[in-house]
């Protein structure tokens, strides 16, 4: 396990974000003295695309697995994923933002959104506990200022300040965790942590394997999921979320919505992935074997907590907030299903989760870049029945508007209807077998879940048929003059509609389902004392991507 | 002969997509490139059937030989939607959700019934929608496009994902063209539907999954399936093989071997197994069908979604949707779980539709307005369609069968005529309407052999279904219930049938005249050529239907006589009685 990757390695490995984040300082330092009306929003368009080009440039396979106790960044499928995926999601947001060319502060927009995405990336690519905070703060730090920059005049301030120090603690309590289980384990490295956690101590031979060992782990393992807790709004750490989300634009709504939910995730992933791998026996993971049961309280709570809440609200960023909770909960039902199901099964937890945050984004993104469109000066879009009149005055729109919020309702050919296929899927084909009792009882606790999660989407089926009878079935108050030029973000759209489409028709359109399968088998999930690491070619075929 | 079904999907769904983009042509245009779309699929449905009748012959031997249903080698339509998993050799339905479409004797009647009721739709609303005629008429054809995917899906999924999509047209055209309280009724529609699909769903998903694990042996696993065709040997087998381990273990009796003794145990302890969660899924299946169809206490959304739906849309809602839910219990619920169907179903099932019948009969009967009497009328009928199938046997199911295709022809008419009434009055209140027979003679002639039809008089086709599925109950022997009993309880649904709707003709074509006073300036006229030509070949239907329907009954029987064999194979070597815990 001796030898590390050398700095020419990393350079290459990290070349895309490592670029984006350079455009995006060079952009910082030079902003100020140029002319105001430089294209920044095409410059970063082509940042993105660059880095982008890049990252499929780049050959698979360059970081040796066996490497992994002694590298900080890693490469593996789900890494791929986030990575692809956030810099998809930096273009998507580029064109949404694009409209800013005329305001004052625009350079620093776009830079801070480079910044964003970077972060999101690395979150994605971290082996180490300390890179993995990196990425984090690379995200919530942009967040502040953007939210103050683009806030609503009178409750920018509140809905920054109130965004800022929640995330300042739920950093802490990360760090917090962070640090204790580096008191434990003796290494930052998540690779060694993970398999110390499955093994035991390692690297203190002298402690022995009891159950207070497991119950030492528990408390920084959940000090980091209650901080994770924030960037994916999961229940009890969702209040923030409507109050911030109420005072700022729909373009930032979009990108809280989003981005930290899908950095929160990856990092969930990455940090409990040794416990939540598909077919993690019991037993092969010593410390947290009933780590589901948490996941699945967390999850039925958030589901239900976000409808129920939703259906009250009348504002729609709050519906929308309460909507994006309560999604999260749905997909901590794929990572909850996660380790009970067997490698047989033909489905995923973890790739049922990420096929929902595919779904989830599209579909949300659609949704505020619609109201983003929408929302003028001249009439503020704030309650449902703003959109009285949208259905019959700017018809396409709103048919794209249909389209997402069906996909969140979860009708069939839309990807929202196969998300929640693939995660009731999941929850209701836990195996059990005949003579265990305490099997048959998972099972049934899953099904419970399933039944929990279809409950909710009907009842929640109600808050978006009332944005949707907002816009179709009430006359428009007065007539509105829509300008029809066309704008960049009309460009994200369209790319929403047809891909929220294709992954409810066809997913193998837009990607290859194989890449989300065994992502929760990291590298680092088995213990590399006794591993059987994947050949690299098998690596390969699954993440063959299109 | 395979382009055919396709097409039969693809031509609403291209006219809805090309009708709903018509802003700027005009309501003349729109209207009229709709009904040429709808009289196209018409048409095309109607070849489909002409060509596949003399197929079913030597399909019939097939689906005895397989044990399952069997969609007509040429007609079909497969290719991969979604694959998770690897196909394995000789079995391409493994681990894959499929776009499986086919025509077997269970669909086919019901695919020109669609066309027709969609074309009869359009031809009853062709001078009442002047508003965004486009739109309306697209998400016509779009509601069109969904029903007849359900009606030719063979794959789970698929024929879940179609049976939902129903939802969003209709929930658009209630809520923008429906009466005044439109948006509450469109949104309750949409919301008990979904919840009850939702339930179908996890229903099919737990079946899927617990198909998926073998039970028979541990050793093998079988391949994830969601084809209906597999899903129902699949469960077949298991059924069979469970019982046989089960029952044939116990007639040795060399039960002193402990070994052997231990592995019957084991195999009781998964027969219960089976059994209990077989209960689950026949329960989560039959929700989104009882909420669709609807039956007794899932009804509570129709009489608000009929009254104030647009009457066209009223006539597909009775004629054909609530179709889709009796034929998901045909299709899945009780083929693919036969042992609950037996056990729980009569019993359960039977009660809900007598008090469906004579429930909606009653309430019926307490109306004053024609189109709130009708969909209460259309509630005790398809209490009809539920008895027939859960009788289990052959006469049964075949009575079910021809009371949805009967009673989607009559009750059709019946909200046509209802339409004709609301457009030329602008009311459909009895107290307003009466004695109209003196001024409409055409249309109160027609009208009475209709309500004859529904009333079910003895050489019309309201009579075979109904007669039918009362025997099917009648001849039942599931020691659950008391067959006789019940039918016969429900024979009073047909009495007071005759009761409301002899009573409304009496109302509103007998007597004196007394119209509404008019604002319009139009003189109101008899039938006119467009109503003539839906209603008068529609009652030749309906005679001939009346008078000869063996050529329908013989059609069917393959699938019929399946569903009843698949009953009775898995129930045979279980009676009640003999399973001892």
């Amino acid at each position: 396990m001796i030898g590390s990757l050398l700095i020419v390695d990393y350079i290459q490995y990290m070349m895309p974000e490592i670029m984006l984040f350079a455009l995006a300082s060079l952009i910082l330092l030079l902003g100020p003295f140029v002319k105001k009306n430089t294209p920044w929003a095409l410059i970063s368009t082509l940042g993105f695309l660059l880095a982008y080009f890049l990252l499929l440039s780049q050959k698979r396979g360059s970081i040796d697995p066996s490497l992994l106790f002694s590298i900080n960044i890693l490469e593996d499928m789900s890494s791929n994923f986030i990575r692809h995926f956030s810099l998809g999601m930096g273009l998507y947001f580029c064109l949404l933002f694009w409209r800013d060319c005329q305001t004052e502060n625009t350079f620093e927009t776009f830079a801070l959104l480079m910044f964003l995405v970077t972060g999101c990336s690395i979150v994605g690519i971290a082996n180490d506990l300390v890179v993995l905070f990196l990425g984090l703060e690379l995200i919530s730090i942009p967040t502040y200022v953007l939210l103050y920059l683009h806030g609503k005049k009178d409750l920018a301030a509140e809905s920054a300040m109130k965004y800022f120090f929640l995330s300042i603690f739920s950093s802490g309590l990360v760090l917090l965790g962070f640090s204790y289980l580096y008191g434990i384990v003796g290494t930052t490295n998540i690779s060694a942590i993970s398999d110390a956690l499955c093994n035991g101590y390692r690297f203190k031979p002298s402690a022995d394997l009891d159950n207070s060992s497991g119950l030492l782990f528990l408390i920084p393992m959940l000090a980091i999921l209650a901080g994770l807790g924030f960037k994916i709004s999961m229940v009890p750490f969702h209040f923030y979320a409507p109050d911030v989300y109420q005072g700022t634009t729909y373009r930032m709504c979009a990108l809280l919505a989003t981005v930290s939910k899908v950095a929160g995730f990856a990092a969930i992933v990455r940090i409990f992935g040794f416990a939540l791998a598909q077919g993690a026996l019991p037993g092969s993971s010593k410390t947290l074997d009933n780590i589901y049961v948490l996941f699945w309280i967390l999850s039925a709570v958030t589901m239900t907590i976000g409808t129920i809440l939703g259906l009250l609200q009348r504002n729609l960023r709050r519906i929308l907030a309460y909507s994006s909770i309560s999604h999260s909960g749905y997909i901590l039902a794929g990572i909850a299903v996660a380790p009970k199901l067997e490698l047989a099964t033909g489905i995923d937890g973890i790739g049922a989760s990420f096929f929902y945050l595919i779904a989830y984004f599209f579909g949300t993104f659609g949704i505020f870049a619609v109201l983003d469109v929408l929302d003028t000066k001249e009439k503020p879009i704030e309650d449902w029945d703003d959109l009285a009149g949208i259905g019959s005055q700017t018809p396409l729109l709103a048919i794209c508007l249909a389209v997402f919020l069906f996909s969140l309702i979860g009708i069939p050919f839309t990807g929202g209807f196969l998300a929640k296929f693939f995660i009731v899927f999941g929850c209701v084909s836990v195996p059990y077998t005949w003579d265990d009792a305490l099997s048959k009882g998972t099972h049934n606790l899953f099904f419970l879940l399933g039944i929990i999660a279809f409950l909710n989407a009907a009842v929640g089926s109600w808050i978006y048929l009332r944005i949707l009878s907002g816009i179709y079935f009430k006359p428009a108050i007065w007539p509105r003059v829509f300008k029809t030029s066309f704008r960049p973000s009309y460009l994200p759209i369209i790319g929403c509609v047809f891909i929220v489409l294709a992954l409810g028709i066809k997913p193998s359109l837009v990607f290859n389902l194989n890449v989300l399968k065994g992502m929760a088998q990291p590298l680092n999930s088995v213990s590399l004392s006794g591993i059987d690491i994947p050949k690299p070619a098998e690596i390969d075929v699954a993440l063959k991507r299109q | 002969m395979s382009q055919l079904v396709l097409l039969l999907l693809l031509v609403p769904l291209a006219g809805g997509l090309v009708t709903l983009f018509l802003r700027n042509s005009g309501h003349e245009f729109a209207r009229k490139l709709a009904l040429g779309f709808f009289l196209l699929n018409l048409f095309i449905s109607l070849k489909l059937t002409w060509d596949y009748l003399p197929l079913l012959e030597k399909h019939s031997v097939s689906v005895d030989e397989k044990l399952t249903f069997v969609p007509l080698n040429v007609s079909v339509t497969v290719f991969d939607l979604i694959r998770f998993q690897a196909p394995q050799e000789g079995r391409p339905d493994a681990g894959a959700i499929r776009f499986f479409i086919g025509v077997d004797g269970l669909n086919l009647f019901l695919l020109p019934l669609t066309c027709i009721l969609f074309a009869g739709s359009v031809l009853a609303t062709w001078n009442s929608i002047r508003e965004k005629s486009h739109l309306y008429y697209g998400l016509m054809l779009l509601l069109q496009f969904s029903t007849i995917g359900a009606f030719l899906s063979f794959d789970v999924i698929l024929f879940y994902a179609f049976f939902e999509l129903t939802l969003i047209p209709l929930l658009f055209l209630i809520a923008m063209w429906g009466g005044p309280n439109r948006q509450y009724a469109a949104k309750k529609l949409f919301v008990y539907t979904l919840g009850g699909g939702l339930a179908t769903l996890l229903g099919i998903i737990g079946l899927v999954s617990s198909l998926n694990q073998n039970h028979l042996d541990d050793n093998t696993d079988l391949p994830i399936t969601f084809s209906i065709p597999e899903l129902i040997t699949a469960s077949h087998d298991t059924q069979m093989g469970l019982n046989k381990k089960v029952y044939e273990a116990k007639a040795d009796k060399d039960l002193l071997n402990p070994l052997l003794k231990s592995n019957l145990e084991l195999n009781k302890a998964r027969l219960d197994y089976w059994a209990s969660s077989q209960k689950w899924i026949f329960l989560l299946l039959a929700t989104g069908f009882l909420v669709k169809l609807p039956a007794f206490p899932f009804h509570t959304w129709q009489p608000t979604a009929y009254y104030e739906a647009p009457t066209g849309v009223t006539l597909v809602l009775g004629g054909i949707l609530a179709k889709l839910g009796a034929f998901g219990f045909l299709r899945l619920c009780v083929p693919l779980l036969p042992v609950p169907a037996w056990e729980l179903g009569t019993y359960l099932f039977s009660v809900l539709a007598m008090i469906a019948i004579l429930y909606g009969a009653a309430c019926a009967i307490a109306q004053d307005d024609l189109k709130r009497m009708l969909a209460y009328s259309s509630f005790s009928h398809l209490g009809f369609c539920l008895l027939g199938i859960f009788a289990l046997n052959e006469t049964g199911l075949t009575g079910s069968y021809l009371q949805m295709i009967n009673h989607g022809l009559n009750v059709g008419a019946l909200f046509f005529i209802c339409e004709i009434l609301s457009h030329r009055y602008g009311t459909t209140k009895f107290k307003d309407l009466q004695g109209l027979g003196s001024k409409l003679k055409i249309l109160s002639g027609i009208s009475v052999f209709y309500v004859m039809c529904s009333v079910g008089l003895p050489g019309l086709n309201g009579f075979v279904g109904e007669v039918m599925c009362l025997f099917g109950m009648f001849e039942s022997k599931n020691p659950n219930i008391t067959g006789k009993v019940i039918a016969s309880i429900c024979s009073l649904g047909m009495v007071f049938g005759a009761w409301y709707l002899i009573s409304m003709v009496m109302k509103v074509f007998f007597g004196k005249l007394s119209e509404p006073v008019f604002k319009k300036d139009d003189s109101v006229s008899d039938l006119t050529l467009i109503e003539k030509f839906f209603l008068f070949p529609m009652a030749v239907l309906c005679l001939i239907l009346g008078m000869y329907p063996q050529p329908m009954i013989d059609t069917i029987r393959p699938e019929i006589h399946l569903i009843a064999k698949l009953n009775l194979q898995a129930n045979n070597l279980l009676p009640v009685s003999k399973l001892d815990k």
